[in-house]
């Protein structure tokens, strides 16, 4: 099974659901989500649920962009973990979820729903991006991201992710409780006790997702 | 053999905490993390201290957990009751003293997350702010997960806690993660600052970590849930 998985836009004529569709096949074994948002310029808007699966579900979500996302391209782009982008890059709203841009910067949300045109640097300024790239090298950087996330143990990648996303919305000490039986939930993994034999032996970790 | 983490209060009513591990990193092990406690502790107890400066001896501000104790405890619950019976990072959101991180060279794992709980985080332009425990299959335990997507884009947050990579002092700056980046000849003077205008104006410089807590500023911290 190919560990990395690559969203591909839905055919012309596609509906709503096609986002469901792509998710629901995604392979067992992948470990990464990677979302050339461009490519989903023609894309149907997604509905709110199928978004809500790519910012909560186990894989990490990397999305690239080199042009100006709107619609769906724009949406799908915002529920990803990480945005990379080309300087020639933007971003033009509205949102189909603003709440997630809100989340995500909360300054630039507001221009987002004005249907204003936020450029590259503007957005790695706020954070929308972390990643600002030469035109045209927005790709090679989120495929090498992409490679470093692979090596990571795939537990702790899905748990990292739930903390973040299902983490912010808690009240502090509550999310700080959260990320402590996350953590002890982590003890038990194969991974974690192979991640600290790797490191103490001064080896690269052989994860295997147990 | 001297303590690795060293406390002092001077005539200002600053409370020095010094991470005295240099031969490791300031690797943060389990013996700093009680002393860690016992000195916060002291420091809520004693009423003239107003302000504490966390530091690191050495190189570096700290490297993290001693990942060399990492298993060790006799079992995940006991883990778990250790966590929470001395929970400094609660005892640092609540604590009355304004916190202040002088942070240079690796500030990664833990030697990220007590900054990310201080009122001020002042670093050198060496500083390499990390939290890299995916790359053990773990996640950052010391609040690195809510802490910092909470003071950083979450965006940014996410990026630095699943790819476990680096950001600079200058990235820390644009972000937010720290509240200002001098030449490291001048990091003392900076922190000097900072502890002059915490001095002069408590209030405000706890009212951010207020506000992350949701809290009016009060001389009571806010009591934990039940």
């Amino acid at each position: 099974m190919p560990p990395l998985s690559e969203l591909q836009p839905p055919p012309p004529g596609s509906g709503p659901a096609w986002l469901d569709d792509a998710l629901d096949a995604v392979p067992e074994g992948a470990r990464c989500i990677l979302l050339p948002a461009d490519a989903f310029a023609a894309a149907p808007h997604p509905p709110l649920p199928a978004l809500r699966r790519l910012v909560l579900g186990r894989l990490p979500v990397i999305a690239w962009f080199e042009d100006e996302l709107t619609g769906a391209a724009l949406d799908l782009a915002l529920a990803a973990d990480i945005r990379v982008a080309g300087r020639a890059a933007a971003l033009r709203g509205p949102a189909g979820w603003p709440a997630r841009a809100a989340l995500l910067a909360p300054d630039l949300a507001p221009l987002l729903a004005a249907g204003e045109r936020i450029a590259a640097q503007e957005l790695y300024q706020a954070g929308l991006v972390s990643a600002i790239l030469q035109a045209g090298a927005a790709e090679t950087e989120a495929r090498r991201l992409a490679g470093v996330l692979l090596g990571r143990g795939p537990i702790a990648l899905e748990l990292a992710k739930e903390a973040i996303w299902r983490g912010l919305p808690q009240p502090l000490e509550q999310a700080l409780r959260f990320e402590t039986d996350l953590t002890m939930l982590l003890q038990t993994t194969k991974d974690r006790a192979e991640g600290v034999r790797a490191f103490l032996e001064k080896r690269t970790p052989s994860f295997t997702g147990e | 053999m001297p303590d690795p983490v060293r406390f002092a209060i001077d005539a200002r009513g600053v409370a020095t905490i010094t991470l005295d591990r240099p031969a490791r990193r300031n690797a943060i092990n389990l013996q700093m993390r009680d002393l860690l406690w016992e000195y916060l502790c002291a420091a809520a107890d004693i009423p003239d201290v107003r302000v504490i400066l966390f530091r690191g001896e050495g190189p570096c501000f700290s490297a993290g957990a001693d990942i060399s104790e990492f298993g060790t405890a006799p079992s995940i619950i006991a883990a778990r009751h250790a966590r929470h019976d001395r929970d400094i990072w609660w005892q640092l959101l609540t604590h009355r003293c304004v916190t202040i991180a002088r942070m240079h060279g690796y500030c990664y794992g833990a030697g990220l997350e007590l900054p990310l709980f201080c009122d001020r985080r002042i670093a050198a332009d060496d500083a390499r702010l990390a939290l890299p425990e995916v790359s053990l299959a773990y996640i950052p335990s010391a609040g690195g997960t809510q802490m910092l997507p909470r003071i950083a884009p979450p965006g940014v947050a996410a990026h630095m806690i699943l790819t476990g990579e680096p950001v600079g002092a200058a990235a820390a700056l644009r972000w937010g993660i720290v509240d200002r980046v001098v030449p490291q000849a001048d990091l003392d003077a900076a922190v000097e600052d900072a502890i002059a205008a915490a001095l002069a104006d408590p209030v405000a410089a706890r009212a951010r970590r207020l506000r992350l807590l949701r809290t009016a500023d009060t001389p009571e911290p806010p009591a934990p849930l039940p």
